[in-house]
């Protein structure tokens, strides 16, 4: 393009003033940077590192970690960790917990949350209650559990104290049939999450203008329809938040069971995916860090997927305020 | 529909850990409200009118007392089957549906015999729409409105239900004071052409009086007026009312009547009969004050004026100098602007400001009687006075004078006259 000649003396000038912008830009820029850096480099050296290290050695057939050797590189690893027949009980088991354990902790987190903010008198007090798990140590409460459901030579438990009234037959929960141990660990996970989604969602519901509910009331609304129409899209972004981080958390479990079936969880059949790891990684005769890391590996890329597919899904459905 | 209050009374309890026991939100209310008028609740915050639309709606249920909708008792019924239709003070629009989702709503709740399909549910969420003037508007959430179009779309989702009345909380206090003015006259329009018994309320006096058939001035629970607008304003019945109505409000003076006169400050400004010799309030509206020319005034009075504090005067007790005072600048020989007729009285005060607002000036002066710091006038600006002395002399017109009881604050009924008639 040709430009005419008085035009050209103001063009000229002009590189100038865009580079002292850049200038300050970046200077700008930097400051960012800057009070970023102690947070990058911690999440550097404790995260991303480390992932990137799950990787390699997951690729790393045979790593010693005392020799720090291994034999080759290749999908050995990933191959014999899906061929493995505690892994796949552990996938079982972890996917099971998943599906049970999600739904219906929220599903009656939901319920329960909406009955608390429902009644006026004595609420914080069960609002106390439902909490009181939640700071509950894990072991104690798996303590709790197994008093409650275990065959011992000298008692049935309590439990099955219970179902004898109704003429069902003693069931050993603890070292008994799958199901029965599939039971209780799910049972026990839905009471260990519920009492967080709880508190959550009845701070979630109490911050719900009351003017909707006015409104919807006075416009002859029933109370089926408030809720469905209007509680629950108010309250589904808590919803997406509970039930992602309860899907990761599911996923992740591993102290419930052992506080229920010690920790050989492979001989009980009731092993999880991080139980699976770590088992591997602590092993007998100095542990399979190699299949340890492949195992590891699956499980992020099962997150992973599982969260996004959660994301797109509720991407729909949601509403983020206006 | 005619909606009838029969001595509704609301309390509420007392809230553990405060002091102040039950709290009556309306003490013994009682009102018709006649079918099809647009009515105002007007009262200062707190004073319960809030309260009454919430009993009417349902929302709460009275202490004692009925409600009536034309000869229905619905005292007990509950707010999802009075078909009312209500308009929030934030709208409270479902920010998670579309309007025509909104619209829809009150509709979609309907049962039985009322069920409607949902091509017809469309026709009279359309209908709605248009009444409102909405209907581009149906796509879109209320977050992408602005304040005015959610406050109509807020009546279309009232209106869709064919509510029996319809009830309004503070309908304009949201909006920017342009806009505020364009929807006062549309929900008046609507109103019209629906006909809907409409109830509403407002701490404005200017929106109540601007758009209501009949206003009801409440305060502390209690009813102190119900009348016309233009009627409250014209014979309040009592010093409240008075001063809560109009803008710039009423200028009030600790007065007495002594002798048939009326006296402020060290003046005697009109002659009143009707009333025995006792302290009074004394309300006279902005409108009521009108300024005279301080030449023409001096011209008859010998130049003495009990003014106090004011400049050039010295102060003169004395009534003979005062009774002789007058003139008054009346009698039609005025400055030929201001009809002198009505006017009497020679009220002085210190000058202490004017406003030109383009059509008119407002003249804000002091004076020691006053209850407040400031007195105000307010004259048309094609009035041209000379507003530059710092004392400055108003006749009184006498139907702006009111007499208010100085213990009670009730109104006292007395035929203000003009000072000079007398003489």
């Amino acid at each position: 393009m040709n430009s005419s000649a008085p035009d050209g003396a103001a063009v000229s000038c002009e590189p100038r003033v865009r580079a002292d912008k850049e200038l300050k830009m970046d200077k700008k820029e930097m400051k960012g940077w800057l009070y970023l850096l102690p947070a990058i480099l911690f999440l550097g050296f404790f995260m991303v590192y480390p992932l990137i290290d799950v990787l390699v050695y997951s690729f790393e057939e045979g790593y010693n970690f005392a020799s720090q050797t291994y034999y080759g590189t290749g999908l050995y690893n990933y191959s014999y960790v899906l061929h493995d027949p505690y892994f796949l009980q552990a996938l079982k088991n972890t996917f099971i917990l998943v599906i049970v354990t999600v739904p219906l902790s929220t599903a009656a987190a939901l319920l329960i949350s909406a009955g608390l903010s429902s009644i006026k008198p004595l609420r914080s007090l069960y609002q106390t209650i439902y909490f009181l798990p939640y700071v509950t140590n894990t072991l104690a409460v798996g303590l709790v559990f197994m008093i409650l459901f275990r065959r011992t030579p000298y008692t049935d438990g309590f439990v099955n104290l219970i179902l004898g009234w109704f003429g069902a037959g003693p069931v050993d929960f603890i070292d008994g049939p799958y199901p029965a141990k599939m039971f209780v660990l799910c049972l026990y996970t839905i009471w260990v999450v519920m009492p967080f989604k709880i508190l959550i969602l009845t701070s979630a519901l109490a911050s719900v203008n009351q003017e909707y509910y006015n409104a919807a009331k006075v416009d002859g609304t029933s109370k089926f329809r408030i809720f469905m129409r209007i509680t629950l899209p108010m309250i589904s972004p808590t919803l997406v938040y509970l039930i992602i981080t309860g899907f990761i958390g599911a996923f992740k479990a591993y102290s419930d069971a052992v506080a229920l079936f010690g920790t050989n969880l492979n001989t009980a059949e009731m092993n999880t995916i991080v139980g699976y790891v770590y088992d591997m990684l602590y092993g007998s005769s100095g542990g399979y860090p190699s299949y340890a890391s492949a195992a590891a590996i699956l499980l992020f890329v099962i997150v992973l997927t599982i969260t996004c597919i959660n994301l797109m899904v509720s991407g729909k459905h949601v509403h983020y305020g206006s | 529909m005619k909606v009838v209050l029969k001595n509704l009374t609301k309390k509420f309890p007392s809230r553990r850990g405060k002091r102040r026991g039950e709290v009556t939100a309306v003490d013994n209310f009682s009102f018709e409200i006649p079918d099809g008028k647009l009515v105002g609740l007007l009262g200062p915050s707190g004073c319960g009118k809030s309260t009454i639309l919430n009993l009417l709606c349902g929302l709460e249920r009275p202490t004692s007392g009925r409600i009536f909708f034309g000869e229905d008792d619905v005292t007990d019924l509950p707010a999802e089957k009075r078909g009312v239709g209500m308009v929030f003070q934030n709208y409270a629009l479902y920010p998670h549906l579309t309007v025509l989702q909104n619209i829809l709503f009150p509709l979609e709740n309907l049962k039985g015999a009322e069920k409607l399909s949902r091509a017809e549910m469309r026709s009279r969420a359309n209908e709605a729409a248009r009444l409102v003037q909405i209907d581009e508007l149906m796509d879109r959430k209320p977050g992408e409105l602005s304040g005015g179009q959610q406050q109509r779309v807020a009546i279309a989702r009232a209106l869709v239900k064919m509510p029996r009345i319809l009830l309004m909380d503070e309908p304009l206090s949201n909006l920017d004071a342009r806009l505020r003015l364009q929807t006062r006259e549309e929900i008046r329009r609507i109103q019209r052409e629906t006909k809907i018994t409409t109830v509403f309320v407002t701490h404005d006096q200017e929106e109540a009086m601007s758009i209501s058939d009949v206003i009801v001035v409440m305060k502390e629970g209690v009813v102190q007026q119900i009348g016309k607008p233009q009627q409250i304003y014209d014979d309040p019945v009592n010093l409240f009312v008075a001063k809560f109505l109009g803008t710039p409000p009423i200028n009030v003076f600790r007065g007495s009547v002594k002798d048939g006169r009326l006296w402020i400050g060290g003046e005697d400004i009109l002659g009143v009969s009707g009333v025995s010799d006792r302290e009074v309030y004394v309300g006279i509206r902005p409108e009521g004050l009108v300024p005279v020319p301080e030449t023409q005034s001096d011209k008859g009075s010998g130049g003495t004026f009990p003014i106090p504090d004011g400049p050039k005067r010295r102060s003169a007790g004395k009534e003979e100098e005062r009774i002789g005072l007058p003139p008054r600048p009346a009698q039609g020989s005025g400055t030929g602007t201001i009809p002198m007729s009505g006017l009497q009285g020679t009220f002085s005060c210190r000058l202490s400001g004017v406003e030109v607002m383009g059509r008119e000036i407002s003249v804000a002066a002091v004076h020691e009687a006053s209850e407040s710091p400031m007195i105000r006038a307010v004259i048309s600006a094609e009035q041209k006075e000379d507003l530059t002395s710092d004392v400055i002399r108003f006749g009184v017109r006498t139907d702006k004078v009111f007499l208010f009881d100085r213990e009670t604050e009730r109104r006292i009924t007395a035929v203000c006259r003009p000072l000079g008639r007398r003489e």
